[in-house]
């Protein structure tokens, strides 16, 4: 074999990709060729220095991004999954009517509402409404009174993008375990519905979570981070 | 592989561990620290959306570069759409290639970015391929859709591409250079 038909192999020696007899056979040519010797060196000095050239690391906020990115994506596709492609109001006008029901469902306990906000990259938090210990029946104009506070809260979130979405649960449940599944008892303290809600930081979060309307009225609203893993 | 699922709940560890080779790919890739952070994250939304396409058996890390390497061309293809100058995409990531401004820390590493400048971009390519992200022949066939035996090719021309632009720019009279071809 001729010096030049062993240049595909000198560069395949030094990048490590020849096999045990190959690499045994270029060196030994190695050993008794001066002109593959000297060009062996100049490759494997430019290879050398290639390798040596420093990395940057990513910066760290990629990760935060990235994670923000993904939740945006999650929610993205459960919206697309959700609503119609035909959505029969304009989303201003849907959006209104689904803070109506939402809000008169969170008091009078009927209608079950489903609202869907643009998404904004911004730390997701989840409001768990505890429902409250049986009072003294409310009358109607208290009754009117939180109806409007809780329209009026959630329509100012969802004018501010802070609002992802908001559900109020049905009374009735189960508790499903390894066992037979039991009814969910009645009491307080059970979740009677929820809000998704974008914070900047977890103390306009608590900011907005002491503004709830529900906890006014004296009931309590467990606050939890979306953990974006 | 969770990748398959194309679900979100495994795509963080995914991330995590491929992010930081990635990120050194396109940064030697393109030279620009702005547009290899937003091709990372390209990359990880795309596999998000392909993840399905993964077939089981087939190797991750080819696979992972495939996209990478669309990934680029797209980026590569908009800002030339965007410049509105009729150059090829070649032509583009020739003129975009810079070095990282960090990577200039000693001499042999200015040389060595001075001569990788010379090479055209699919010689660029390959060589990062080989030497950076540690791939074989074989899975780097794979990521350029070519045989392994034109892979081979391509690669070898490349280091003696890039041997002779350093050795020529390091002085030249240190060693000969005389090409054996």
């Amino acid at each position: 074999m001729r010096c030049d038909e062993w240049s595909e192999r000198l560069s395949e020696y030094l990048t490590g990709e020849q096999g045990e007899p190959e690499r045994r056979d270029t060196e030994e040519h190695l050993r008794s060729c001066a002109v593959c010797q000297k060009e062996i060196a100049g490759l494997r000095e430019t290879w050398d220095a290639l390798g040596r050239l420093p990395a940057d690391a990513p910066p760290e906020r990629m990760r935060g991004r990235f994670r923000e990115a993904l939740a945006a994506e999650r929610l993205r596709g459960r919206a697309r999954r959700r609503l119609p492609s035909a959505w029969p109001l304009h989303p201003a006008a849907a959006l209104a009517v689904a803070l109506a029901l939402l809000a008169a469902g969170f008091v009078a306990g009927n209608a079950l509402a489903r609202i869907e906000a643009p998404a904004v990259e911004a730390p997701r938090y989840l409001l768990l409404i505890h429902d409250r210990p049986e009072g003294p029946g409310e009358t109607a104009e208290q009754k009117r009174r939180a109806v409007e506070d809780f329209k009026r809260w959630a329509g100012s979130l969802a004018r501010a993008g802070k609002l992802v979405g908001g559900e109020k649960l049905a009374d009735a449940g189960q508790l499903l375990s390894a066992g037979p599944a039991r009814d969910l008892p009645p009491g307080p303290g059970r979740i009677g519905g929820y809000f998704l809600i974008r914070a900047a930081t977890p103390a306009e979060a608590l900011e907005i979570t002491r503004s709830c309307p529900h906890i006014a009225r004296g009931g309590t609203v467990e606050l939890r981070a979306i953990d974006p893993v | 592989m969770r990748v398959r699922e194309g679900e979100t709940a495994g795509m963080g560890a995914i991330f995590d561990r491929n992010h930081a080779e990635l990120y050194g790919f396109f940064l030697r890739l393109t030279g620009s620290r702005a547009a290899s952070e937003d091709l990372v994250q390209e990359v990880f939304l795309r596999i998000l959306k392909y993840g399905r396409r993964f077939r089981a058996g087939e190797r991750f890390r080819p696979w992972l570069y495939r996209i990478a390497r669309n990934a680029a061309a797209d980026h590569l293809r908009l800002a030339h759409r965007e410049a509105g100058t009729p150059e090829s995409v070649e032509e583009v990531a020739d003129r975009e290639w810079r070095a990282p401004e960090r990577l200039q820390a000693d001499a042999e590493a200015r040389l060595l970015q001075r001569a990788l400048e010379r090479l055209s971009p699919s010689e660029r390519e390959v060589l990062i391929l080989a030497r950076f992200q540690s791939l074989s022949h074989g899975e780097i066939a794979v990521i350029l859709g070519c045989s392994p035996a034109a892979a081979r090719v391509r690669l070898h021309r490349a280091i003696h591409a890039l041997r002779d632009a350093y050795l020529a720019l390091s002085g030249g009279n240190r060693h000969a250079m005389r090409r054996v071809e």
